[in-house]
């Protein structure tokens, strides 16, 4: 187990360090400076413009920045912010990465509780009715983007029915929360749904759980021990897949819900041509998928005993 | 047990989630103004030159301001007085004026702050409007390091004198703006660039900085040791929205979230003005500040006046401002807007679509034929696309040429125009808006100086502007500045489109709440809540 980790760990830097490559490369190609203002009447003065560069080291060449960003965030550190000068790129990390994580750990947890429920009640019900109802309610979740639903919330909960606050953020627990949580959660939780349905639908017709039904085991114990255990693999495959973009934060759900979170950061950054905050936030964006996908192969390595035979 | 850890260490990440909101003032303690703002660049106000400066206001004051009427009211100043020679200019402060730490203002903390907005390092896109001062140009392009050669001093607590470099008569406009405050020297010099952290910024203004969260929150009180007019609203308490911040608006202004919204989004605009309530609380005033369309007058077609003309005939501002602004935005059909000197609609070109034909005929196109095609390039908002497509389709209709209609990310646009010094393009649209009521403000800033890259020359129109740069008659530099005007509608190097109107929603309890000065701030100061 310790040597699948570290192998994977290990296999992971060479990922990070295309990701690096290819965000500096494509950071410093867009057209347009940290410094050109869009709002502002004038342009910047010569002379000004270069003794920002100089302070922040944009008039060395481009390779030796290359290695000096790469040199400093090997040693933790990740720069200063040219958007903000007061705040250096860890700070920001530290400030907006966890409110993402956990507004998409409430959505991932409220995604997989409702999509296996939803899933299981789809496979088991004797009503056609309620099967075709579950089925088309997880395909129009599905096929809506987020930003359409988080509107629809926030119109109808916020200044239709006044229950929720139509912008900002007051902590995850509190009716702030409800819009982006919901938002965030609909997509996968409607995935994890279909997959649920399919994958117990293909199990409970297999021979183990004939002869369990046969031997007199109850319907409960069935479901959650034979069925679920073996269903639910699939289901963590998508539900991994699914949690790596929602841990690090959806800028439209968090731009139109006024979250102040690390996926609304991200996209400022771009706007704002802050190289240092657009290549932490997207090597900890490589980080966090790195991380979800082993945690799903670890889950899997728990909960299916015949990849433990692969590894071994 | 490692149960328990994992729970603990998971609430502490949640809780750490929640903002640092500071207390909120309890029902009673007194009044709370409520409104969403888009995240200022600067929270230093010697660096805030765009919008951000409708914030920095309510915290920093400046010498004095130009209100709407034109007539000056002094601020921090007592006095603004101007030598016979017209190069020296004595500024008396009020010594009652004090920080928010209690501290007094200085003339020292003036000259400190004037030549830190010059200072290079801290490139301060306000330089430009002190780079008439002596010895400022030299210094602010780097040319000198030494900030004592700068002709700012002051001479004893509350006495700030300045020397320009020659006669200007615009120079009391520029010192009047809400860009021009100081800075506290010992604070800056204690903390550096974290001195704007709420835990360290002290302010000359009526509020004061108590709380800010990046991207979130910002929270201003009432300076107790504000010497001018005491504020009745005692909190001022800012939503920071990014993305569509009139959306944002609306619909918190909509849910009794806020009490104010700056801007309301296009698509809303005919709803909100059928809407019996929304109706009564809109409040609509016209921008000093232009959108046109320019060429780049430096090479052909574009340097044909004829062709100039007739693209410009053949606009119908009328329908861009209907489909824009549901007909909010006036109709220009002159770059300087009224209210600054200088400027007169009459001289508008004169004509219709039928002499725009007649006008490209002329130029060697008729009915279009072998004009070359052409790309209008314009910046990716909400209104700009749209108008390139009407003026697409105008063009087309009216005159049969064909242009092509580039749309840019607004950072790789405003790179874009500012790289067309020396590079050849077709056209553009962009803004203007007035920092100060005065037509240098346009005429010499914009026009002369060129900062949209028009590639404008005109002998005429520059021995007028020079002439009326130094004119210390001030009868005779509106008069030369009148004459100017002629000139440069009849070159028509960019016709001019429309004029955007602020459409503000003021909650009916809100009273006093007005545009001030030419960049139509608002300063909550005056601004009462009355239930």
């Amino acid at each position: 187990m310790f040597s699948f980790i570290l192998k994977r760990v290990l296999a992971s830097i060479p990922t990070l360090l295309v990701v690096y490559t290819v965000t500096f490369a494509i950071a410093h190609l867009t057209p347009g400076s940290p410094w050109d203002s869009a709002s502002a009447n004038r342009p910047m003065e010569p002379a000004a413009k270069a003794a920002l560069d100089a302070k922040y080291n944009l008039d060395a060449p481009l390779h030796i920045q290359y290695v000096g960003y790469l040199w400093g965030a090997v040693q933790g550190d990740l720069g200063p912010s040219f958007r903000d000068p007061t705040q250096s790129v860890t700070d920001i990390v530290k400030k907006f990465l966890p409110t993402s994580l956990a507004l998409g750990s409430m959505a991932i947890a409220l995604a997989i509780v409702m999509g296996l429920l939803l899933g299981v009640l789809a496979a088991l019900t004797r009503s056609r009715a309620l099967e075709t109802a579950i089925l088309f309610f997880c395909t129009f979740c599905v096929s809506l983007p987020t930003y359409i639903i988080t509107a629809v919330l926030i119109v109808t909960l916020g200044v239709g029915l006044g229950l929720v606050p139509t912008f900002g953020w007051k902590g995850l627990f509190s009716t702030s929360a409800i819009v982006p949580v919901v938002s965030l959660a609909l997509a996968p939780m409607a995935a994890i749904a279909r997959y649920c349905r399919n994958c117990v639908l293909e199990v409970m017709h297999k021979d183990f759980v004939r002869s369990a039904r046969a031997k007199g085991v109850k319907r409960g114990r069935i479901i959650a021990v034979h069925i679920l255990r073996n269903a639910i693999i699939p289901v963590v495959t998508v539900a991994g897949s699914y949690a790596s973009s929602v841990l690090v934060g959806s800028f439209f759900v968090e731009s139109i819900a006024g979250v102040p979170g690390f996926g609304r950061y991200f996209v400022l950054a771009v706007s704002a041509r802050d190289y240092p905050v657009i290549i932490a936030t997207t090597l900890v964006y490589a980080v966090i998928v790195v991380l979800c996908n082993l945690l799903v192969d670890i889950a899997h390595f728990i909960i299916d005993p015949r990849t433990r035979e692969d590894v071994r | 047990m490692r149960k328990k850890v994992f729970l603990a260490s998971m609430l502490a990440a949640l809780s750490s989630a929640a903002p640092t909101f500071s207390t909120p003032a309890a029902a009673g303690e007194g009044q709370t103004f409520r409104m969403i703002v888009q995240e200022p660049r600067f929270m230093d106000p010697n660096l805030v030159d765009d919008g951000g400066v409708a914030i920095q206001t309510q915290l920093f004051e400046p010498l004095a301001k130009i209100q709407n009427d034109g007539t000056l009211v002094y601020l921090q100043a007592n006095s603004i007085e101007r030598s016979s020679d017209g190069l020296t200019w004595t500024v008396k402060l009020k010594p009652e004026n004090k920080w928010s730490n209690g501290e007094p203002v200085t003339a020292k903390d003036w000259e400190y702050s004037l030549k830190r907005i010059l200072d290079p390092s801290i490139a301060s896109g306000n330089a430009q409007f002190l780079t008439e001062i002596k010895g400022a140009k030299a210094y602010n392009s780097g040319e000198t390091k030494d900030a004592s050669a700068v002709h700012i001093k002051a001479v004893d607590d509350f006495t700030l004198v300045i020397e320009t470099e020659r006669v200007a008569p615009s120079f009391l406009a520029k010192l009047a703006l809400p860009y021009i405050t100081p800075v506290p020297q010992a604070v800056v010099a204690q903390w550096g660039e974290r001195w704007t952290l709420p835990e360290h910024i002290v302010s000359n203004g009526p509020y004061k900085l108590v709380a800010r969260v990046n991207d979130q929150s910002i929270e201003m009180n009432a300076n107790s040791f504000y010497a001018g007019k005491k504020p009745t609203i005692d909190t001022i308490r800012m939503t920071v929205a990014s993305g569509d911040i009139c959306e944002a608006q609306l619909r918190a202004y909509e849910a009794e979230e806020i009490d104010f919204a700056t801007c309301i989004p296009i698509q809303d605009i005919q709803r909100v003005r059928q809407d019996a309530t929304l109706a009564k609380e809109l409040i609509t005033n016209l921008d000093s500040g232009t959108w046109w369309v320019q060429y780049d007058n430096s090479h052909a077609p574009w340097d044909n006046k004829d062709v100039r003309h007739a693209l410009s005939l053949a606009i119908d501002r009328n329908a861009l401002s209907s489909v824009i602004s549901d007909g909010t935005a006036a109709v220009a059909n002159t770059i300087v807007p009224p209210g600054i000197p200088g400027a007169n609609e009459d001289d508008a070109i004169k004509g219709n679509v039928e002499t725009a034909r007649e006008l490209l005929a002329k130029a060697g196109y008729p009915n279009g034929a072998g004009f070359p095609p052409f790309t209008l390039t314009v910046r990716d908002s909400a209104s700009q696309p749209i108008v390139a497509q009407l003026l697409q389709q105008m063009w087309s209709e009216n005159l049969g040429i064909n242009a092509t209609i580039n749309v840019m990310e607004l950072k790789a646009f405003a790179a874009w125009v500012n790289a067309r010094k020396n590079a050849p393009y077709d056209m553009i649209t962009a803004l203007w808006v007035s920092d100060y009521a005065d037509p240098e403000n346009w005429y010499g800033d914009l026009i002369t100086d060129d900062y949209r890259n028009s590639h404008f020359r005109n002998e005429d129109f520059a021995s007028l502007i020079k002439q009326a740069k130094v004119a210390t008659d001030e009868t005779q530099r509106i008069e030369t500045y009148r004459q100017a005007n002629k000139i440069f509608e009849e070159q028509q190097p960019m016709s001019a489109l429309y004029r955007e109107t602020s459409l503000w929603l003021v909650k009916p309890y809100v009273k006093n709440l007005r545009p001030d000065t030419t960049l139509r701030l608002y300063p909550i100061r005056d601004t009462e809540i009355v239930r």
